[in-house]
Parts: structure tokens; C-alpha cells; sequence
């Protein structure tokens, strides 16, 4: 613009999608909170219908390491952290080929991954880790630590401060068990789908 | 920015944006009724506005509400409301009748997509009368906006709108929030008192007038009229209509589009710029006035103009009277929402809007 060339700024953008009452939004928060500690740009837009549970609840998350230009409305993405089956169609028709998908698989069953053998997709049994944990409401986060250990998009220290952050004052006695759940997950699997080295992820 | 004294980057809502732009812009009262997007700007406010002194009442409807705010800022309070554009159908009446008694305040269209934009511009009110209406682009310059929006109402004395959306009420940014005091601006001469005389002050404002104890009985209404039609007038020479563009100079199509959307055409023209393509943007700030003119500049060359809203075609008709006839205008409107019912429209997205432009411009003439 203004006759200078443009430089697409590394853009990494996340689809958060479940049913309303899984955490699909605290999760999404979390992961954008944990960036901007890292001191990168956000832009994080929230969807969610009427019904306080059971209906759709989508979040898009871009994470850049410049400001990021155009809203959060995107027609393809990165990754997908997936809570349930119900809502997943979304996910499997915008994130690119290659690009990790963190699945609930205590709920989201298998056939709803067919027919995108190209995601790269990441199981994890959320829902009975944060449920041994004792604090199976934060499932959703399990995944987040395993969406951060796989591809670096935040760092493990700043993933951790933000719980206190992300709940509303009412709820903060949860931030000791939410932490729990991101380290769970954090410990779960090591890097595979580097967020900001090479991209291995066609673009 | 300038404002505030201490500013820290931290992860904020866009309706949390929208209450402390507010707030920081000396907002001392707001009122309104529930309805999404807008509740999430009335929930802010009701906790933001009671550490500063402020009042935020949840009023009864749509139409108490602007009521109350007209009773705030006719002590000369600096006073907002706000609703969707279903609230604001409510609220026109009271709106154009404080063009008459002379009473600025901020109106908020926390709008379902952009299809308010008549109403908006045009005002479903009664009466010879205009309303100033901003058009923020986002998270990043509604603080500034609304504090014009202020400036704006309390120099002409008239109500001003800043027109928003879904996208703006729910998208969280990082963003360099200022926390620190608001000068208090002192209430103006005409202000009431709550006297009834002695003090100078008004005894009553009115659409009829405002009255000092002294004034005598009746009305010249005739008078009156003629007044109000001057200060419209005075109103509409004074404001500058404002745009910003970009890459418009040899461009081949320009892009015409306001709020939320001249974000996304903005990410489109630079993909396309990076693919080699002329386009440019011009985005309205201003939607009345109307940048007219610098619409017209914007267009000088190019051989379309292409306005792309989230509606089925409403500022199309404002691009087409700024350009009468001298450059081939094309719409991209009409987008499918989604079921929230909320004016998301998921086919609103940078890269449909390349590929549109893209075969535009393949189109020939």
C-alpha cells in the first residue's frame, strides 16, 4: 500500500468449534492471552448462537507476528482445536492440508473425521483426562496445551500465567485446575507442526 | 491516547473498547435496553461508569432509554445510548426532536450487519433535520471516533451517531488501553440547573425552544424553526466529510466500503496489490456528511468502482450520486448470515472478496 510492496505478515489462524458449555470460548481466550504475553498481535472473534448450552460455539484466533490486517473472518485456517462432533464440518472444510487438528476423542467420534485424511490430526481424550484431573470442565484447556507442546504457537510460560486472567473474578477459584489441564496437556506430545520456524504447512 | 496517562497492551473485547472509549471521552450517563450486540457495550458501561461517578440505568425499552439520556444531557452531561437498529427505530422520534431543543448526545448502533445504513444517514425522524454519523473501522479507532462523536454533538448541539457491529462487539484485539483521568468539561451556559431562575441558566429545553424565566410566555415557533434550520445548515458547512484511502491513485477498480468490511477490502487490496492487481480502497469515516468529493478523487481513472456492504446495497446509492454517472458503480452486497441472525456473514471474507475483484477486473470494460 501507499507504493510500497507488501509483506504478508505471518498469519497462524486457529478454529475453536464445539457445543456452548464445553469451553470452546475459554480456550480460545486463553491461547490468545497466552500470545499477546508472548508479545504477539491477535485478533480473536467469538460466535456463539442464543442457547447458553448445546448450541455452536465458535471461536477464530489469528496469532501474527505483525498487526493483523483484515478482521478475523477467515475462509481457511491453520489448525482446529475440535470439542464435538456436533459442530466439526467446520473445521474439516477450512483448515488447510497438513494443518493440525487437536480432537476431543472422548466425544467427537471417529466418522467425522472422514474424508480429510489430509489434517493432521491430533487425538487426545480430553474430556477423561481433565475429568481424572478432577476438573473435567477444563477439557477444552487440555487440548490448548496440546495445540501449544505441538507447534510452539505460545509459549509454555506464558500459556501458564493466564489463568487467572482469562476467568471472570467470580469463577477464579478455577484457575488452579485450569492450569493443571494446560500443563496436561503441555506434557502430552512434543513438537511436530512448528508454528513460526519453516513453515511445514503448505500456506 | 493522548488522553490517558497509563497504557498497556493487553487483550480486550471490542464492545470493552467501545465503554472506554466512552468513559475516556467523559461520558457520564448512558441508558439503554439489551439486545445483542449492544448488551455487551451496556454491560460494560454498567460496570465502568459507577468508579467515575457515572450512572448506566438499564431502562425499561429502547424508548426510555434515549429519554433519559435527553434529560442527561440537558443538565449538560455528556450522555450516550445506543441499541441495534431495530432499538434505534424505536428511538427516532426522540431523535429528531433533540435536533430541535438543541441537545447533543452519542448514539450507538451496535448494528446486525450494515443494514442500518439508511436509517443511519437518512434518520427515520420526523422533520428537516441531520444527524452527524461516524463509522469507526474496528477495535482500533472507535476510541478516537467516539471521542469526535462527543466533540461533534456538543458543538452543534445535536445528536451524533457511531455505527458499529457484531464483528466490532466481539472481537477481541490486542490493543494499548489508557487508564487515567478525563478532564471534566464544564456544563454549558445553557445547561439546566435545576432552577427555575436567577441562576442564567435555561428553565426549560425543549423541541419548542429553550426558555429562560424572562423570556417572556409563547413561542415564535416559526422563529424557532428558522433557527434550527440554521444551525442544520451552519452544521452541514461546518463538518468536513472524512475518508481515508489507499493505493487509489492508478488504480484500475476502486473499492467503496465503511466499518468491518473496509477492514476486510483492506486485506483484499493488499493481497492483490502483492498479486500485481490496481485496486485500491477508499473508506468512509464520515457517513454524513458523505465524502462525496473524495470519492469522486478517488475514482478519477479507474474504470469501476465496486461497493462492497454488509446489506443489500444501501451506500451504493450515496457512491452513485457522488460519481453521477462518471465511473461504472458495481455492488457486492447481499451475503448470507449465519443463524445467529447477528449479520455474520461467513461468505465476507478477504479472500472471496479477491476473487471477486479478480474476475472483475478479467471482466473487461
Amino acid at each position: 500500500m501507499r507504493g510500497t510492496a507488501y509483506h504478508p505478515a505471518v498469519e497462524r489462524e486457529i478454529l475453536f468449534t464445539g457445543i456452548g458449555g464445553q469451553g470452546v470460548q475459554l480456550a480460545a481466550r486463553t491461547l490468545a492471552e497466552a500470545a499477546v504475553a508472548d508479545g504477539r498481535r491477535v485478533q480473536l472473534f467469538a460466535s456463539y448462537g442464543g442457547m447458553m448450552r448445546g448450541g455452536n460455539s465458535d471461536s477464530v484466533l489469528v496469532v501474527a507476528d505483525e498487526a493483523v490486517r483484515a478482521p478475523p473472518m477467515v475462509s481457511s485456517a491453520w489448525g482446529a482445536v475440535v470439542m464435538h462432533h456436533e459442530h466439526a464440518a467446520l473445521a474439516w472444510s477450512i483448515v488447510r492440508p497438513g494443518g493440525p487438528a487437536v480432537v476431543n476423542s472422548s466425544i467427537v467420534a471417529p466418522e467425522a473425521l472422514e474424508g480429510r485424511s489430509d489434517i493432521s490430526v491430533i487425538p487426545v481424550a480430553a474430556l477423561d483426562r481433565a475429568g481424572a484431573l478432577g476438573a473435567p470442565m477444563a477439557a477444552s484447556l487440555v487440548l490448548v496445551g496440546v495445540l501449544a507442546a505441538a507447534t510452539g504457537l505460545v509459549s509454555e510460560d506464558a500459556l501458564l500465567s493466564t489463568p487467572e486472567r482469562v476467568l471472570p473474578s467470580y469463577r477464579r477459584e478455577a484457575a488452579a485446575a485450569n492450569r493443571q489441564a494446560l500443563a496436561d496437556g503441555l506434557s502430552l506430545v512434543t513438537l511436530t507442526h512448528p508454528a513460526w520456524s519453516a513453515d511445514p504447512v503448505s500456506t | 491516547m493522548e488522553r490517558g496517562l497509563v497504557v498497556t497492551r493487553q487483550l480486550a473485547e471490542g464492545s470493552a473498547i467501545v465503554a472506554h472509549a466512552l468513559v475516556e471521552a467523559g461520558c457520564r450517563f448512558f441508558a439503554g435496553y439489551p439486545m445483542t450486540p449492544f448488551t455487551e457495550v451496556l454491560e460494560h458501561m454498567a460496570e465502568a461508569l459507577p468508579p467515575v461517578g457515572g450512572l448506566c440505568v438499564n431502562a425499561e425499552s429502547e424508548l426510555e432509554a434515549v429519554g433519559m439520556v435527553w434529560g442527561a444531557a440537558a443538565t449538560g452531561a455528556r450522555a450516550a445510548t445506543g441499541s441495534t437498529g431495530q432499538g434505534l427505530s424505536l428511538m427516532q422520534e426522540s431523535i429528531a426532536e433533540a435536533t430541535m431543543a438543541g441537545i447533543g448526545f452519542v448514539v450507538l448502533n451496535m448494528a446486525r450487519g450494515q443494514g442500518d445504513y439508511f436509517q443511519a444517514t437518512r434518520g427515520g425522524g420526523h422533520g428537516d433535520y441531520r444527524t452527524p454519523v461516524l463509522a469507526p473501522s474496528g477495535p482500533a479507532d472507535v476510541t478516537q471516533l467516539v471521542a469526535e462523536a462527543f466533540d461533534l454533538a456538543d458543538r452543534w448541539r445535536n445528536p451524533v451517531l457511531v455505527v458499529g457491529d457484531y464483528y466490532l462487539a466481539h472481537t477481541w484485539v490486542d490493543i494499548e488501553v489508557s487508564a487515567g483521568p478525563t478532564v471534566p468539561r464544564p456544563a454549558p451556559a445553557w445547561a439546566l440547573d435545576g432552577t427555575s431562575g436567577g441562576s442564567g441558566r435555561a428553565k426549560l429545553v425543549s423541541p419548542l425552544g429553550t426558555a429562560k424565566q424572562r423570556d417572556g410566555v409563547g413561542y415564535d415557533l416559526s422563529e424557532h424553526y428558522a433557527a434550527c434550520d440554521r444551525r442544520r445548515q451552519e452544521m452541514t458547512a461546518g463538518i468536513t466529510p472524512r475518508s481515508e484511502s489507499s493505493a487509489v491513485d492508478d488504480a484500475e477498480i476502486v473499492v467503496v466500503a465503511y466499518g468491518t468490511m473496509s477492514r476486510l477490502a483492506a486485506g483484499a487490496v493488499a493481497e492483490l496489490r502483492a498479486a500485481g492487481h490496481r485496486v485500491g480502497l477508499i473508506r468512509p469515516i464520515t457517513l454524513w456528511p458523505f465524502p462525496a468529493a473524495d470519492v469522486l478523487r478517488a475514482a478519477d481513472g479507474a474504470r469501476m468502482v465496486v461497493v462492497y456492504e454488509n446489506n443489500a446495497g444501501q451506500m451504493i446509492d450515496d457512491v452513485r450520486l457522488a460519481l453521477l454517472g462518471a465511473t461504472p458503480v458495481v455492488g457486492i452486497n447481499g451475503f448470507r448470515t449465519d443463524s445467529s441472525a447477528f449479520g455474520i456473514a461467513p461468505d465476507a471474507t478477504v479472500d472471496a472478496l479477491c476473487s471477486s475483484v479478480r474476475s472483475l477486473l478479467g471482466g473487461g470494460r
